[in-house]
This record gives C-alpha cells, structure tokens and sequence, in this order.
C-alpha cells in the first residue's frame, strides 16, 4: 500500500513540474469526477425527448437557463448527453488503453529481452499491424461482428499497442547491456524477474507516456469511428454526439449541438497529450535543456 | 542499395499477404453464411450457386484460401451488392481520387511542418517557437472531422468562400484527369479538405523536424560548417535541414497509420468521392466485396508509402545508399 | 620570431575575455588573455581541458554559443581591428580566407550526407570565384598534399578512416591558404602511429605553405615537436608563454612544471610520470588570486590576494618569455621540489 502510494507521489511530482502537465491533470480530474459522478448530476435523461412548458418538443433549442446547453433535433438535453458521453467515452479511452499499454510493454519487453528469433518474429508481427489502417481495421472489424462497444474496445486495442511496443522494445535493448542487469543476471536472477523487477522500472517513464499517447490514441479513433456511424447505438459518446448531429443535417445552424463535444475531444486529448509531455521530459533527460 | 531495396520490398509483400490472410481469417470468423462476403443474398438461387462456384466457396478452405489469395493479387474482387458493377472498376477511380487528395494534404503537412521546424528549431524559445509548440498539441488533439466541421461552418456556410462538398461542381462538363486537376473547380473543391488534413498532420513533422534539429544543430558538422564562413541560411538548410529530414523521415511511417484514418473522415465530411468515404458507405451498407476491396487497398496504401519512406531513407542516408548500415 | 620584432604581428590578441550566463550563473571561461602569432610561426597553447582552450577558439572564429559574452581591448588581424567588423564581412572575408580551422572533433566535423570532396567545394566556392571543375581540380590538388587518393574526394565521410578524415580536414583548412590555421587537438583521439604519421604531414606542409598556425592541444609533447613558442593556459588565463626552448630549458610556472611531469618526453625516455592532483576550477565566480594555487604544491597565503600579473622572466634581449607567479624569485627551489613525486600528491 506504502509502495502504492509512494508511486502516486511521484508520479504527481513529475506531472506538477510542468505547467501544461498540470493543467492536463486538471482537466483530467474533472472529467473522471464528471463520468464518476454521472447519475447523479445529469439534469435530465440522455435519450428522453423533452417538452417544453407550453407542452411542445424542446427541438433545437439553443442554450438557455433551462437547457444550458441547449437540445438536439430530438429534442433531447445536450448538458445530460454530455455528461453521460463523458462517462462512456473516458472508459472506453481508458479500458483500451490500459490494455493495449499491457500488450505493447510486454511485447517490448520480451521482443528487447530476448532478442534474436524472439525479437524477430515478435517485430515483424509488429511490422504486419503497421501495415493495417487504424479507424478502416475499426470500421471493418464493426461491420463484420456488429455495433457493440466490445467491438469498438477490441478494434482499438488490437492495432493502438504498436507504437508502444516498438518504443519499449528499443529502449529495452539499452538497457539490457547495463550493468545492474547483468548483475542481476550474475546474482542468479531469473528473466522474468529481470524484465519486470530491474528492466521495467527503468522503462516506467516511457511506459506511461505511451499509456498517455495511447488513450488519446483510443479516444480519437472511437470519437471517429462514432462520427461515421459505428458506434455503439446503446451508448452515448462524444462521437456519437456528433453523428447525430451530422446525420440530422441541422450542422450548418446548431452550433451549440457542435460545440460541446467537438470541445470535450479537442481540450480532452490536448490534456493528455499535455501529461505526455510531462513524462517526456523524464523519459528523455536530453529534451529537459531545450 | 540493391539488396536494401530487395529486402524492403519483399517486407512490404509479407506485409500485405499478412493483411489479406487477415481479412480472409476475419470473414470466415463473420456471424452467418461465410459465403455471404462475395455473393449478395439478393440474388436468386441458381446465380448464388454460379458465382459460389466461380469463388470456389464449394471447395475445402485451404483451397478457397489459394483461391483467396490468388483474386486478390489479381484485383478479382466480384461484384458490388449495391450496384452489381465490378468492384474493381468502382475502386480504381476511388482510389485515384484518394490519392489525389492525400497527396496534397500530406505534401502541405510535411513542406510546411518541416519548414516551420526547421525555423522553430532555429529560433528556439522565440515567439514563433512557443506559439506553434502550443498550437500543434492543440491541432494533434482535434480530430480531423472537427476541424474539417469547423472548417466547413465558417468558410463554406457562413461566408460562403468555398465549396463545401464534392470533388467537381455536379454537372461538371470536365473531362480527363489532367483537365481535372488543372481547373479552378477542381482546386476550390480541394482546399478545405487539404486544409482539414494539413493541420491534423502538420504537428508530427514539425516537432520531430524541431527535435531532430536541435539535435543535429549541436553536432561538430554544423558547428564546422559555420566555421567554414558559410551563411546562416545555408548552414541552416543545407546542413543542419538535411540531415534533420532524416528524423522526419524516420517517424512517417507512425504518421502514415494515422494518415489513412484521418483519410477515411476527411473524405466522409467533405463529400470526397475517394476510397475512405466509399468504404464507409459499403460497410454501412453491409456491401462486402467492395468493404474488402477498399480495405485492402488502404492497407496497400499504407505499405506502400511505408515502402516509399523507407526507400528515401536510404536514398537520403548515404550509410545506406552506400551499404555500409546493417 | 617573437611578437617584439617591429612588424604588426598576424594576430594580436590583448585582454580577451569570454564569459558564459548559465543557470547557476556566469562562468569566466576565458579570463583575460593576451598574446601575438607572428608570420609563419606556430604558437601553442595547452592546458588540461576544461582550461578555455576551446573557448579561446571559438572566441576567435565568432562560434561562440548565444548566451556567451566576449570582449577584448583588442583583436587585430595584421593590424585590422577584428572588433569592429560586422558578422557578416567577418564570415565573408576572414573566415577561412584569413583564419581557418581544423576542429577537435575532426571525426565528427564532416557533414554524413555530402561527399567529402563537395565539401571542400562548398568552401572553396563560399569564398572563391571558382567554376565548380576549377574548385574540383583544387581539391584533387589539396589531396595530393595532405597525402589522399585524390579519387576518395567523391567518397562519403563514412567511407573514411579515421586518419584520412583528418587529412581530409587539413587539406579543407588549406583550401584557401590561410594566413593562419588554428588546429585544435589535431591529433587527439586518433591512434599513436596515425598521430606520428599526421604530425609528419603536418610538418611537410609547413615546409610548403607558410601559414602560421595556433596548436591548441592538450598533449605536450605534440606541442614541443611542433610549436616554436608556447603558451600555458589555467583557468582561462595563460599563466606563462615563451619560446619553445626556454619553455622547456626553464620553466617558471609551478603549473608548466607539472604538466611537464605529466607527459612523456623524448629527451628522458624512462622518465616516471608525475600527475597533477585535483581538476580545473569551474570557473563559476571571477577568481581573485592565483587560478591554480587551490591546486598548486607550493601555493602560499598570498597567492590568493590579488591574481599575479605576467612578468618578464627572460634573459635581457632574449626572446620573450613571461609567467605569472607570485613565487618567482623562488624558482630554483620549486623547480628542484617539482620532479619529487612526494610534493605533487594531495
């Protein structure tokens, strides 16, 4: 538990020394607190079509006291889907990226490791999803086996872990030639305790810079994948959002129904992009002079 | 450079036999009839039967592997269930039209993130330096369908500067893709399109040309070349640049990934008749065959370019040209 | 041929000064320098690194990284006030037309992507009005000097050893013949044959172009084979210069006595090797005394009073020979202490 909080100590110092980090953990708090918090501050109902005092449907009404963010073609509650899409799409960027984090450390890991036949077959893998398109793999990948978030999660975290795997597998290879691993080796230590006792500690910085790139990543291509029309119907994300927008062809009056979630994509991902950076300088000592 | 040129080259064929094996191993693992990825279920009986033949859907897998394989390096990918064209017609104009608008989106992004690098790098802590880091994390954030919205609310609807959808005016009399490319139509059609994938690529080039700049800024070469009493220009472009395109060139295969998503919504928001917004709509549709095609040959894109990017770099790193790197 | 002779020498340097703003504050890495080449002369300096040698060079091309302030009561180039020139006459018509430089980092000086010979070229031609065939015959001629196949001019720097890209930079500093070439450690990092080898050529050419040159190195005796006088350079100042000779005949300054120990010398082979313990300061603050008396066996209270102005020490009507010691009139005894093992250690 010590240990636990120990690492969240630091991690906190790391981000606080940096201006943008700072914000970008800000903003990040305050979009965990609103999906957490969802139920519970959601004015209205995400899919309720509402009525107006005069007993007509709210349709496309602009931003008012009673709707802050105005409604949608449906005269549904932008402020309530809003808070709801927060909720879904910071899982569905949070889940996949997680595990795809998993899967690109561990493949870095034993790809710099173990080197040689390992290394070779585990990159050309590697090699073959760069060769796959990221959001066509998605659209694909949903039109095959359905509009359902696990598809959504599963498209994502099958392609987003590449780039993580290659970075970690680089900077393994480094520093499997040190000295505390050799001695480690020397000690009698065996390779898993290796790799995840004395190689991945030394790869954490990096390990969550990727963590931070690759929930953007999931974010985006979600957010995308959504705007196109291959989100999941059940749920209410940012992309979605703008998919309803999009299709119900009101997008060159409702400005109030584009901006919110165009903003909540755009100032999300910067936040994570600006926590990154924070990590950057510490993954890379060299960029702290420039 | 022969040998590299080889092996990059056969790199690039594993790639894409991987992706088709894929995409068989995907549509066999489809809920419902396997068949129904090339023959449409609209079709009555005895022409489902003749084409279940033609595709060799009757045989043993391995064999409609082979077979598999076999129409796809041959382009035969059936017919589209929505318009009974051949597919591979509908996707040959598509993906000119693609790579007509990706060409100059991506040539803009690196021409002008490279540029901008180049003199961030060169004035580093400067005004220009500071304003275009913090604008390129904000653009790298925006998803290219919301600058492309944004884009299409302000210039196209509200001030009406540009037109908002399409690659030609509808009714366009122009004839031939020289003609095309050439006319003040065509060219108005491409910039918000262009302009919406430029700023969602510009970061990438632009701070990896900054950083590999400052790199290659504090290396002995640079330093000499100044002390050979060169101008700051030259020292800058033809020492300092060139060797920093090599750090551009060394990430363009990460953007490329993204380029093709990117792609795919650009074409959809602007109405671009190229392969993105075609797959969209046959993937919406459930039209198979041409959902496949226009996969694969996003994929091959992607391999394509990669190869590409591989090629300049060891046409750009002497190392290489000369066969001296592993 | 001593600074004294009537004629401006080619290069006067009086009081320069080099100061860096780091963020843990200025560091003096240049403190005050002055001395003179004359025609044809090699002048070198040494002094362990981190003594300014390479500031001192970088001062005298322009090359000093921003954030460095230089200043001196006087920089002249055969009587021309360097001072006053702008930046851009300064590249234009002195650099490597007057003043050319074979870098320390000679290996790493040669840009990867261009071939060797283009890059001879490109200097030839930034300040040369040459057809490109012309400037190519020139390189071909360069080569032929410094002892290269004049075919490797079309080669990449990669395809180079070690030993031939340090030929190939000689024969870049002689592109132009420059009045002088400044050579900082010219043969540092390369093998001991390769060195020997590289100073002979070095030697040759001087026979053949009369180009001073200032031999900025750490490596003694490289400077007592090839300088005609020496400059001995701690803490960012030159602590004593004079003829090669009596340099070594009669040295004065405590820190010469010990860099003398530290090196091998060709008149005594068996000599045992005495090191100076401890490192150059880090010049964070102006130091008010003597710069190496932290360091310095026979260093006395007074020593850190007030920094020792330089003092003739040669014989009348001599050749130039001055130190700056506070323990001059000593020098008898320090110099018997100084080849004792027992006084250099900490």
């Amino acid at each position: 538990m010590t240990a636990v909080l120990r690492f969240l100590a630091e991690q906190w110092r790391i981000i606080r020394a940096d201006r943008l980090g700072m914000i970008g953990a800000l903003i990040v708090g305050f979009a965990l607190l609103v999906a957490l918090l969802a139920p519970y501050i959601a004015p209205h109902d995400p899919w309720t079509s509402l009525r107006a005092a005069d007993g007509r449907m709210a349709v496309l009404r602009p931003p008012s006291w009673e709707y802050l963010l105005g409604t949608t073609s449906l005269a549904r509650d932008i402020l309530s889907q809003m808070i709801w899409a927060t909720r879904t799409t910071v899982a569905i960027g949070l889940v996949s990226g997680l595990i795809s984090i998993l899967i690109g450390a561990n493949i870095g890991l034993i790809a710099g490791y173990y080197g040689g036949r390992i290394d070779e077959v585990l990159m050309r893998l590697t090699d073959i999803v760069y060769g796959m398109p990221f959001l066509p793999f998605v659209i694909v990948l949903i039109a095959l086996f359905g509009r359902s978030i696990s598809f959504v999660v599963l498209a994502i975290v099958v392609i987003v872990w590449r780039t993580s795997a290659r970075v970690i597998r680089a900077q393994t290879l480094s520093l499997r030639e040190r000295q505390f691993v050799t001695a480690a080796r020397a000690r009698g230590a065996g390779d898993l305790r290796i790799i995840y006792l004395h190689i991945m500690p030394n790869v954490l910085p990096l390990l969550l810079l990727y963590t931070a790139f690759n929930i953007a990543w999931a974010i985006i291509t979600e957010a995308s994948a959504s705007f196109l029309g291959f989100g999941d119907p059940d749920l209410v994300t940012w992309g979605g959002i703008l998919f309803d927008l999009w299709t119900s062809g009101r997008i060159r009056t409702a400005w109030w129904w584009f901006a919110p979630p165009a903003l909540a994509i755009v100032v999300f991902v910067a936040a994570l992009v600006f926590i990154s950076r924070a990590y950057e300088t510490v993954a890379n000592p060299r960029l702290q002079e420039r | 450079m022969g040998t590299y040129i080889a092996r990059r080259l056969a790199h690039a064929a594993l790639t894409l036999l991987a992706v088709a094996t894929i995409l068989f191993v995907l549509f066999r693992l489809m809920p419902g009839d396997p068949t129904a990825q090339v023959i449409s279920p609209a079709l009555d009986g005895a022409a489902q039967a003749r084409l279940k033949a033609a595709f060799g859907l009757d045989r043993p897998l391995w064999q409609q592997y082979l077979i598999y394989l076999a129409n796809v390096a041959t382009l035969e990918w059936g017919q589209s269930f929505t318009t009974f064209e051949p597919v591979a017609r509908i996707v040959a104009d598509r993906m000119v039209n693609t790579l007509l608008l990706m060409s100059a989106g991506l040539a803009m992004a690196i021409g002008f993130g490279g540029a901008l690098g180049m003199l961030m790098a060169w004035r580093r802590g400067g005004p220009l330096d500071i304003g275009a880091t913090l604008a390129a994390l904000v653009f790298q954030a925006a998803p290219p369908f919301v600058t492309g919205i944004l884009l299409l609310m302000v210039l196209s609807y509200n001030l009406d500067l540009l037109p908002s959808a399409g690659m030609l005016t509808p009714g366009s009399k122009l004839f031939g893709l020289w003609e095309i490319v050439t006319s003040a139509d065509f060219l108005s059609h491409l910039v918000l399109p262009t302009a919406a994938i430029t700023v969602y690529y510009l970061a990438t080039p632009m701070l990896i040309m900054r950083d590999s700049m400052l790199e290659v800024m504090g290396s002995d070469y640079v330093e000499f070349a100044r002390a050979k009493g060169l101008s700051p220009a030259v020292v800058m472009v033809r020492h300092a640049a060139r060797n920093a395109l090599l750090g551009i060139v060394t990430v363009a295969s990460l953007l490329l990934g993204f380029a093709i998503g990117g792609q795919v919504v650009v074409e959809t928001v602007f109405s671009w008749p190229g392969m993105g917004k075609l797959m969209v709509e046959a993937a919406t549709r459930h039209d198979y065959p041409v959902a496949q095609a226009t996969f694969f040959m996003l994929a091959t894109l992607v391999v394509g370019l990669n190869l590409l990017t591989d090629l300049s770099y060891g046409w750009l790193d002497p190392r290489i040209r000369t066969g001296h790197a592993r | 041929m001593a600074p004294r002779d009537g004629a401006p020498p080619l290069l006067e340097v009086r009081n320069l000064r080099v100061r860096y703003r780091t963020r843990r504050g200025a560091v003096h890495a240049v403190d005050g320098v002055s001395f003179a080449i004359g025609e044809g002369e090699v002048l070198g300096v040494a002094g362990e690194s981190g003594c300014g040698k390479s500031t001192l060079v970088r001062a005298l091309l322009r090359l000093l990284p921003p954030g460095a302030v230089m200043a001196a009561d006087k920089l002249a180039f055969r009587g021309r006030d360097l001072l006053a020139l702008p930046d851009r006459t300064f590249r234009r018509e002195v650099l490597w037309k007057q003043l050319a430089l074979v870098p320390q980092s000679a290996q790493n000086s040669l840009n990867p992507a261009y071939r060797v010979g283009d890059q001879i070229v490109e200097a030839l031609q930034a300040h040369a009005d040459m057809t490109g065939a012309q400037a190519r015959e020139r390189v071909a001629a360069l080569f032929d000097i410094v002892g290269l196949e004049p075919g490797l001019a079309r080669r990449f720097p990669h395809e180079f050893s070690g030993g031939m890209r340090q030929r190939a930079m000689i024969a870049m500093a002689l592109a132009l013949e420059p009045p002088l070439v400044i050579m900082d450690e010219p043969t540092t990092g390369l093998d001991v044959l390769v060195q020997e080898r590289i100073l002979r050529r070095i030697a040759e050419i001087r026979a053949r172009v009369k180009s001073s040159i200032l031999l900025i190195t750490h490596d003694i005796a490289v400077i007592a084979e090839m300088a005609d006088r020496i400059a001995v350079m701690y803490a960012g100042r030159i602590v004593e210069q004079g003829s090669t000779a009596a340099m070594f005949a009669a040295p004065f300054h405590p820190y010469t006595l010990g860099l003398q120990n530290a090196f091998p010398s060709i008149a005594k082979p068996g000599k045992e090797l005495i090191s100076i313990p401890g490192h150059p300061p880090a010049l964070a603050a102006p130091i008010g005394g003597c710069g190496f008396a932290a360091r310095c066996p026979f260093a006395q209270p007074r020593c850190g009073d007030a920094r020792p102005p330089e003092v003739a020490v040669g014989p009348p009507g001599g050749p130039a020979h001055d130190a700056a010691c506070v323990r001059l009139a000593d020098v008898a005894e320090i110099r018997r202490a100084a080849r004792e093992k027992s006084t250099w250690r900490s």
